[in-house]
């Protein structure tokens, strides 16, 4: 009788655990299509953004100092909300100059744009005329509570 | 041949098929300086679809009680996550889900480490319902043996 209700018991959480294993094995192939589908939707908008405009604005400070704005329009056509965030920042033989970043949360369907500002001091002007400076450009996106994503670094220099 | 010997062979040709001659078409009909590349790698991938071919015919023609079926088993979900993270991790599985590559002036980070861990709880689910599986098995024969000895 005991034997009986073992084999029972074990046959019992013997399928409890099929079929957690298979829920979790549909939920794991779902959200990472979720994913990877959400993340390459908000990249390509952005990468589009970023090569289309033309999207660097320079203005002299009335304190001097030169003004960098930039703005990369953001557009989540996936299906799970995200967190994008970029940086640029400005650097003369690798030392950094100016750094400037933003972050916008987008729920599906949104869009946005990420405006970054950066400042560099009117004494560095000088350098910057003289040297050839690098520009580096961060962009990060982050989905499902920011524990997936993916982020981009380029490097530029004139 | 029984419904589990064909399951086997079954699961053996899908292994063969994904990990051997997929990726040896893909290395095919690759522009030839990016298969001289990941070719070593290809080749590694084809010898884990080879070895889990034939764990899976071993696990499948075993008897459902024979301690053998339950090893090789076991060997199949580890070698499965290995290959996982070997393939996600671009050749290296201590990458651990999260992916580098750089080009140039380009760098490209993916993180996925999530997507691992819940793959890690998975695996150690399939090997207790294995072990599981395995006792009932033991224990149905212990039983059948009871009832005819009395």
């Amino acid at each position: 009788m005991k034997c009986n209700e073992g084999v029972s018991g074990m046959r019992f959480a013997i399928s409890i655990l099929r079929a957690l294993i298979a829920v979790l094995k549909i939920g794991l192939v779902i959200s990472i299509f979720l994913t990877g589908y959400t993340v390459f939707s908000i990249l390509g908008s952005s990468l589009s953004s970023l090569t289309k405009e033309s999207s660097f604005d320079t203005y002299i400070n009335p304190d001097g100092s030169l003004g960098v704005s930039s703005s990369i329009e953001v557009n989540n056509g996936g299906y799970l909300a995200s967190t994008v965030s970029a940086k640029i920042r400005i650097l003369i033989d690798g030392e950094k100059l100016a750094e400037g970043e933003d972050a916008l949360y987008l729920k599906s369907g949104d869009s946005g744009k990420l405006e970054i500002d950066l400042s560099i001091p009117g004494e560095d002007l000088s350098r910057l005329m003289k040297s050839r400076p690098e520009t580096e450009i961060y962009l990060d996106i982050r989905t499902l509570n920011n524990l997936t994503g993916i982020s981009i670094k380029t490097e530029v220099s004139e | 041949m029984s419904r589990e010997k064909a399951k086997g062979v079954g699961n053996a040709l899908v292994a063969i098929v994904a990990l051997v001659v997929v990726p040896q078409l893909f290395l095919k009909y690759m522009p030839s300086f990016m298969a001289h590349l990941i070719e070593k790698f290809i080749v590694e991938i084809s010898i884990f679809g080879i070895v889990i071919a034939v764990l899976y015919i071993i696990k499948h023609f075993s008897d459902i009680k024979s301690p053998l079926r339950l090893l090789s088993s076991i060997a199949l979900n580890l070698l499965w996550l290995y290959v996982f993270l070997f393939i996600t991790g671009s050749g290296n599985p201590a990458n651990f889900g999260v992916i580098n590559l750089k080009a140039d002036a380009v760098e490209l980070s993916i993180y996925f480490r999530i997507f691992i861990q819940i793959l890690i709880f998975i695996i150690l689910l399939q090997i207790l319902k294995d072990l599981l599986e395995f006792m009932n098995a033991r224990k149905d024969v212990g039983k059948a043996t009871d009832e005819t000895g009395s």
